[in-house]
């Protein structure tokens, strides 16, 4: 579905997982490698693009940040990176980053993927394997003795 | 320590698919206050949308990863693509990175393949050398080397004193284990030959040496005219950014001298 607006923006229809549609000025939405392409594959034209990995509440937090890049030029590199810091702020939790990563991923979006991935790095950097495991449900699969050989190795990683 | 290394790169492939495919992509029935705290989100974000949201009740055909907006995922993430830890684990210190190689054996295998790579290979003061092998370590960052030796093929070093009579550098395969000291890269003054199946690319030219070692991460080697104590060696790592020279009397991320082939 192509809508055309007064100033003679393309509009774009994104239609998330859960069937939540979003109307975007096409700049906004070609931040979006994977977008960019289905468009110039010409996807757009006949209704929306559905975007079977990413939920409503994690598209509208994408679509927040490609429309801030998309407006932003050069200049205002400083006031966007203050922007960027309060936006995965906002995210809040590491499981929201997560989400948010996974998307970005998806939609291919190098400047949201690298802004999440450092943002969870740091998050984790001074983190236990213990609360690693804890933050994302991982299994410790390894067996006592196994984990007490990894733990030798690395020894001074823990001290 | 052989045996282990063999062991892993075996395995290697093994357990990074079993990464990608392990969990089945469950979801959980959500907390209250997840819900909440969407629903706030949701107000938040939607309201610079005005008119052009569209918002839709009916469900896609989206079997996969269906998060609807009253069912809010668990923080269920065991399934985490390997490309997506693979970005973040490339941020972390080398520190960090072997604390949670204990994390799960999928990640274990995922850090084995990506950071027992040696990072870094250069000992540039060869006149010096002595019957037991010199290897040098960095500090945790920002360069991750595991360390290195120059030597002949059969281990034994030489008193050389042209870096063309070197023609085997060997690496300490795992961080700080002696025991994992393995020849690396052989090469004489025509050739170059690995001797080990972990090193993608690599190449001599005159007097650089290129070490790649993955797509980001490439090491340019640079060294004078003739190698005598006063010399530097220079050191270029692309993946960080990062120019540093290393000297015999500055070797500024030198922190640990290794014999691994104490006689």
């Amino acid at each position: 579905m192509s809508i055309t607006t007064e100033n003679n923006e393309k509009m774009i229809t994104l239609m998330s997982s859960d069937g939540e549609e979003f109307v975007v000025e096409e700049a906004v939405a070609a931040q979006s490698q994977t977008i960019k392409h289905l468009i110039e594959d010409g996807c757009s034209t006949e209704g929306s693009i559905p975007l079977p990995n990413v939920t409503g509440r994690v598209l509208s937090e994408v679509i927040q940040y490609c429309k801030k890049h998309s407006s932003s030029d050069d200049k205002e590199e400083k006031e966007l990176e203050a922007w960027d810091a309060e936006f995965v702020k906002a995210a809040d939790d590491h499981v929201a980053l997560t989400d948010l990563m996974m998307a970005a991923n998806f939609l291919d979006i190098k400047g949201l993927l690298d802004l999440v991935a450092q943002t969870l790095a740091n998050m984790i950097t001074g983190k236990s394997p213990e609360e690693v495991r804890r933050m994302w449900n991982i299994k410790n699969d390894f067996t006592p003795e196994e984990a007490e050989k990894v733990r030798k190795e690395n020894q001074w990683a823990f001290e | 320590m052989a045996d282990r290394g063999n062991m892993l790169s075996s395995k290697k492939k093994k357990n990074i698919s079993s990464w990608r495919s392990s969990k089945k992509r469950k979801r959980k029935e959500s907390s209250d206050d997840i819900a909440a705290m969407e629903k706030k989100k949701h107000n938040k974000t939607r309201a610079p949308n005005n008119g052009l949201l569209v918002d839709q009740a009916k469900s896609t055909n989206t079997e996969q990863l269906v998060i609807s907006t009253t069912n809010v995922a668990a923080p269920d993430r065991s399934y985490l693509p390997t490309d997506i830890v693979e970005e973040i684990i490339d941020l972390l210190p080398m520190k960090s990175i072997n604390r949670f190689r204990s994390v799960s054996k999928s990640l274990f295998t995922l850090l084995a393949t990506k950071f027992n790579v040696p990072k870094l290979i250069y000992y540039p003061f060869i006149t010096n050398f002595s019957p037991s092998n010199y290897g040098i370590k960095s500090s945790d960052n920002p360069c991750r080397f595991t360390g290195v030796v120059l030597s002949d093929y059969s281990g034994h070093a030489k008193n050389q004193d042209r870096l063309g009579c070197i023609n085997v550098i060997w690496v300490m395969k795992e961080y700080c284990k002696e025991a994992s000291w393995v020849p690396f890269i052989s090469y004489t003054e025509s050739h170059l030959e690995y001797v080990c199946d972990f090193v993608p690319r690599s190449f001599r030219d005159g007097r650089y040496m290129m070490l790649q070692f993955a797509e980001k991460e490439i090491h340019v080697l640079k060294w004078d005219n003739n190698l005598d104590e006063s010399d530097e060696a220079e050191v270029y790592s692309k993946r960080i950014e990062f120019y540093t020279i290393l000297g015999n009397t500055a070797l500024p991320y030198t922190e640990t001298v290794f014999f691994p082939y104490a006689s």
